[in-house]
């Protein structure tokens, strides 16, 4: 008698990746040989749980439980269940944590998982810094490999898809939800960090992560770090010149208190567009500061991925996850296009006719092993929902270590 | 009832005022000479979402900063508040001709930060006046605005420049360090350079940086080359360990299974388990894990 | 360089004092003149500016048309920008035809635009009064509505005449280059381009403008995309070719292609020329020039290549049309002497087709020679030599079905695309329709029937000849 997991709907090793959103998992029992009648089974984090940890509930809003009892069918009929993370338990690699199926003291099977979470960029310990960046230097690929499609979204030609209107921070999250995806197509265990702009971050800025600036303001890497290739617009290295000492205080931006203060309701709050998003990317000089050029400094990625965070936060601290709801987007319909809530956004919906940008590179947005949502041509409302908090089927595949589960 | 209701939207009222107050406030607050310059600056702060609305505003603002007079600081903080403000381009449409007028002013500022931020934005949005500015400078020192090494930093954000001819002087015969370095940086661009990079690589007696520039730049113009240099670099006992660990974190990351030989592979299993040089163990333990036999 | 900035600003506003001028100054717009041999692209972008702007003071005639246009539909520098617009003002039929160009050059540069002094070489504007690229936009737009307002339409097919296409240059001897591909094949140009009609562009990744070869890759997968839907993607191969051969490998242009929804296979293919490009850029009489290795200025260009790899038509400059450039391809492929015909595009815009065309024919002929009593309607069917034919009855109403039908073959080859040739096509059938109606039945004029026939047989087989041979729709994603 054996037993079959199936997490995020797959018994693929590709799909053993949970946030703080519940996934969908079944079990069922295989090879029914010497079955004569249903069969309890106990599933849990398997002990001595040192890296990720994970809760079950039996139904979508029911409990968290961290042990879950099931009765088998004896036909191998499938038993649905949820597993999620338990916050703030991250994992710290992949596959440290392991799903534990006993029958009585009988081990059925075990599953190594990861609970992948983005987590603070300057939290990061050495082997997660190693790597993110081998996958993002891989994906730079000496300026041959998909991350200038990256690059070429974000331009001055492309600015009105992205800024400037409601849509700001939906097009975003789907750039950084594209990107990730990339990355972990390249290495599952990558989730995307965020830079943490109000606070120190000299792990960050230090030659095995991002680099450490020289006084003109060129990026300086370890010998031992693939970022040293890094190549954009057909030039070598990368040009960041902090006007604040990164080691021993923040960019001057805004609190994040000060930012969840801006308002309650999304019109008001995605004032953040200017402060503290555009004072982090101005708290440097170098290619991070302008529009046309920002992109091409991987900073740029973790301080929108800070940018969401703080989106993602605000949305926990007042319910916003509802599309419909002036309250979670703003009035919506008579905003300038890619800015509606039922607009797709280019340049994932490859749409080149005007009023869009006459090319769109990239493609569609990059599918997941964990998450059907958004899907390959998200309109902007489908970034709303990210954690499924509304319609399970909207969760989209990433958390962050500090925004739990609503 | 009626009463609570018309109090209620008298509160509601009284609630939306001190917006529309805080705005003209602030407004009045950056342009005040009364203001200090912590008050000026914090009151322009509160306005980037505003900023571009008001033309008149704006170019009052513009003003303040081309303002030889005004503080460094208050000038310097004018300078990042509107450069965030043209991070949301379609509000800020209007007021980007007047925005690049005010940066080209700026490009001769006594103020040396002032001078250099204005250059490198003007550098990134490509602009001929600048790039101009920037090769006299480098043909003619006398007529410099910035030190020779910022001036190739800032022409390094086009690759159309000409500046590859001045370039190659400089990292033949450079007035200092920096400024070699950042002329190597730039002919990276050139596949023209191609024959000096190899050349700089495979001189152990050229500085570690030049030659881990030089890997950087071969990687990028003829990767295959650059792959093959680093299999012999790292075979070679005698040569830089940095060099060594640039070289093999090259074939970590950017190289291939197909091209790793049974002798490289245990040339570097050595340097893994002998290397004195942490970052070259570092290098050599990523090699192996990849490349696991 | 032999000129100095200085020197060649003065050398242009030397020109225009000059008889010649005008001549001359749109000689210096051709990018693979030695004046802008090593200078720096911003470079380049001041002195074309300050060459527009001469020839705006001059008068933009219909040869120049075609350098201001390239500048609106393609140009992102706001100094080139407005000084395209300003010129555009001279230009002696300026009307509603040029409107979306400029459109579309406000689109281009409404985020990028810039504080300009067009009264100085190069434009660079530091402190107040300055113009702007937008605003000379919009000061020709409203030239364009103050002239439509005062003078009456010319006709004047202005776009069109700047399109700079072109048809077959003098026969030039094949370049002796060598190419290698998006997978590393290496091939001559023969093999690139003898044996059937070929589709070119050129590009290079390393292009900052993506007006040009961004959006030039992108149409050319689209390009690729309807001859696929069209099954031409066999007949006629395609290739884009990059100017920067010493950087742009085969991987780089791989994934350049590909991000731009280009699909590569064996006859649709990135090339690098490996060696021989000078060779290739004067068989092309290709538009770059360079600073070292780097291209600081190309135009945009599409080639359509007959079955012996000669150049039949060119597309220069503006942006090209895909539908416009398959039509040129399948033309060649008509020419082509051996080999398969193309086959049938998708139904035309309007429904003509052989048969219907046959068949009209015939009824237009039996309503003309329909005989007007029974007795003659006897003889005749004797005359078709079919036994017993004779024998079926006279049937009056024949005719009018005869006519009907006649007018149901005229609806048919009406040309619902507006098409100047299958205007002419239907105009010689309905003279044919009328010519059987009028002066043959109604007033039975002798030989006004067989007049009557011909015309219309002969309208009826132009209409479809020149379906054969017309242009495919052009679908668009709507922008939603």
């Amino acid at each position: 008698m054996n037993v079959e997991l199936f997490i995020n709907n797959s018994a693929l090793p590709r799909t053993r990746y949970i946030g703080w959103a519940p996934s969908p998992c079944s079990i069922h029992l295989s090879n029914l040989t010497g079955v004569t009648g249903p069969v309890t089974v106990e599933l849990r984090n398997k002990p001595p749980a040192k890296g990720g940890r994970f809760v079950f509930r039996r139904t979508l809003t029911g409990p968290s439980t961290t042990t879950l009892r099931l009765v088998l069918p004896a036909k191998g009929a499938a038993v649905n269940f949820f597993m999620l993370g338990q916050f703030p338990h991250a994992s710290f690699a992949d596959r440290d944590a392991v799903v534990q199926v006993r029958s009585g003291a009988h081990v059925l099977l075990e599953v190594p998982l990861m609970v992948r979470i983005r987590k603070n960029a300057n939290l990061l310990g050495t082997a997660e810094v190693s790597r993110f960046v081998a996958a993002f230097a891989t994906f730079n690929n000496q300026g041959l490999g998909r991350f200038v499609d990256f690059r070429n979204m974000h331009v001055a030609a492309s600015s009105p898809e992205a800024h400037g209107a409601p849509g700001f921070l939906p097009w975003h999250r789907a750039y950084l939800l594209d990107l990730e995806r990339e990355l972990q197509a390249i290495d599952p265990s990558v989730a995307l960090p965020y830079w943490r702009f109000d606070q120190p971050a000299p792990k960050i800025f230090s030659l095995g992560f991002l680099g450490v600036s020289n006084s003109l303001g060129t990026v300086q890497f370890s010998a031992t770090n693939p970022l040293q290739f890094w190549r954009t617009d057909g030039v070598t290295g990368i040009t960041r010149r902090p006007l604040f000492n990164t080691t021993t205080s923040g960019a001057s931006v805004i609190t994040e208190a000060q930012t969840f203060a801006l308002g309650t309701q999304y019109a008001p709050f995605s004032a953040m567009e200017g402060n503290p998003h555009g004072n982090a990317h101005t708290s440097f000089g170098g290619s991070i500061s302008s529009i046309p050029t920002a992109a091409r400094d991987p900073l740029f990625f973790l301080l929108h991925a800070n940018v969401d965070r703080l989106w993602a936060k605000w949305q926990r601290l007042n319910s916003r996850y509802n599309a419909g709801q002036l309250a979670s987007f703003g009035p919506t319909g008579t905003n300038r296009i890619g800015h509606n809530v039922n607009d797709t956004m280019w340049p994932w919906n490859q749409i080149t006719a005007p009023p869009r940008p006459s090319t769109a590179p990239g493609g569609s947005l990059a599918n997941s092993a964990v998450a059907t949502a958004p899907g390959s041509k998200p309109r902007v409302g489908d970034l709303i929902d990210y954690q499924g908090v509304v319609a399970p089927a909207g969760r989209v595949g990433f958390d962050y270590d500090d925004v739990r589960f609503a | 009832m009626k009463a609570k209701k018309k109090s209620k939207a008298k509160v509601k009222a009284k609630a939306k005022k001190p917006a529309a107050a805080s705005t003209s406030s602030y407004w009045a607050a950056v342009s005040s000479t009364k203001k200090t310059t912590k008050q000026r600056i914090d009151a322009l702060s509160r306005l980037p979402a505003a900023l571009c609305e008001d033309r008149t505003k704006f170019n009052e603002v513009l003003a303040i900063l081309r303002d030889t007079t005004q503080s460094s600081s208050l000038r310097r903080a004018t300078l990042q508040i509107i450069q965030s403000a043209s991070f949301s381009a379609p509000n800020f449409e209007v007021c980007r001709p007047d925005y690049l007028a005010t940066l080209r002013a700026l490009v001769t500022d006594p103020d040396l930060e002032l001078r250099q931020r204005a250059l490198g934005m003007l550098a990134r949005e490509h602009d001929g006046s600048t790039q101009r500015l920037l090769v006299d400078g480098l043909e003619e020192p006398s007529r410099a605005v910035v030190p020779p090494e910022k001036a190739l930093q800032l022409l390094g954000y086009d690759i159309h420049t000409d500046v590859y001819a001045i370039a190659r002087k400089i990292a033949a015969n450079p007035p200092n360090e920096a400024a070699r370095i950042e002329a190597l940086r730039l002919l990276g661009a050139d596949t023209a350079s191609v024959p000096m990079f190899e050349a700089m690589l495979q001189d152990k007696k050229e500085k570690v940086d030049a030659r881990r520039l030089a890997a950087s730049a071969l990687q990028a113009l003829v990767p295959d080359k650059l792959q093959g240099y680093a299999r012999d670099i790292v075979q070679d006992e005698t040569d830089d360990d940095d060099v060594k660990a640039t070289s093999l974190t090259a074939l970590t990351d950017l190289g291939h299974a197909g091209t790793v030989s049974d002798a490289l592979y245990q040339s570097v299993d050595k340097i893994r388990s002998k290397s004195k040089s942490t970052a070259l163990k570092q290098s050599a333990r990523r090699f192996i894990d990849k490349y696991r036999r | 360089m032999a000129l100095s900035e200085k020197e060649f600003e003065e050398l242009v506003d030397g020109l225009k004092a000059s008889a010649d001028g005008r001549e001359r100054l749109a000689g210096l717009l051709n990018e693979t003149h030695p004046v802008y041999a090593e200078r720096a692209a911003s470079a380049i972008v001041r002195m074309r500016g300050w060459i527009l702007l001469a020839l705006g003071e001059l008068g933009v005639s219909d040869r120049e048309l075609v350098y201001v246009l390239e500048e609106l539909d393609t140009g992102r520098e706001p100094y080139l920008v407005a000084a395209a617009a300003r010129a555009l003002r001279s230009y002696p039929n300026l009307g509603g035809s040029l409107r979306p160009h400029l459109e579309r050059a406000q689109a281009n540069i409404r985020y990028r635009d810039d504080a300009l002094r067009l009264d100085r070489y190069g434009g660079y504007a530091d402190t107040p009064p300055y113009g702007t690229a937008m605003a000379e936009l919009e000061e020709t737009l409203r030239s364009i509505d103050t002239r439509a307002e005062s003078v009456p339409a010319s006709g004047c097919c202005c776009g069109s005449a700047a399109r700079a296409s072109g048809s077959a240059g003098a026969a030039r001897a094949q370049p002796a280059t060598q190419f290698q591909d998006h997978r590393g094949s290496a091939l001559s140009f023969a093999e690139a381009f003898v044996g059937r009609p070929s589709i070119v562009v050129f590009f290079y990744t390393r292009c900052s403008n993506p007006q040009k070869c961004s959006l030039t890759m992108t149409k050319f997968g689209r390009l690729g995309e309807q001859l696929r839907a069209r099954g031409l993607d066999s007949e006629i191969r395609t290739a884009a070719i990059t100017y920067d051969p010493d950087f742009d490998d085969a991987d780089r242009l791989r994934q350049y292609a590909e991000s731009r929804g280009v699909h590569l296979d064996e006859n649709h293919r990135v090339l690098r020329p490996v060696n021989g490009f000078e060779g290739l850029g004067e068989y092309f009489d290709a538009g770059v020039s360079f600073v070292g290795s780097i291209v600081n200025r190309h135009r945009v260009e599409l080639y359509v290549l007959d079955a012996s790899g000669r150049v039949a038509r060119s597309f220069q400059r503006v942006l090209w049309d895909e539908g416009e450039v398959i039509e040129a391809a399948v033309r060649e492929i008509a020419k082509t002497p051996s080999g398969p015909k193309p086959p049938d595009p998708p139904a035309a815009r309007s429904s003509a087709s052989p048969t219907t065309a046959l068949l009209g024919t015939v009824f237009s002929v039996a309503a003309a020679f329909f005989p007007k009593c029974p007795m003659c309607w006897a003889a005749y069917l004797s005359a078709l030599g079919v036994a017993g034919l004779e024998r079926i009855g006279y049937a009056p109403w024949l005719l009018p079905l005869f006519i009907a039908l006649m007018l149901a073959n005229l609806y048919s080859l009406y040309p619902r695309d507006r098409s100047r040739r299958r205007r002419v096509a239907f105009g010689v059938a309905v003279a044919g329709a009328l010519t059987i109606w009028g002066p043959g039945i109604l007033l039975e004029i002798p030989f006004a029937p067989l007049v009557g026939a011909m015309l219309t047989a002969a309208g009826s087989f132009l209409a479809v000849r020149f379906r054969l041979t017309a242009p495919a729709m052009t679908a668009h994603p709507s922008g939603a």
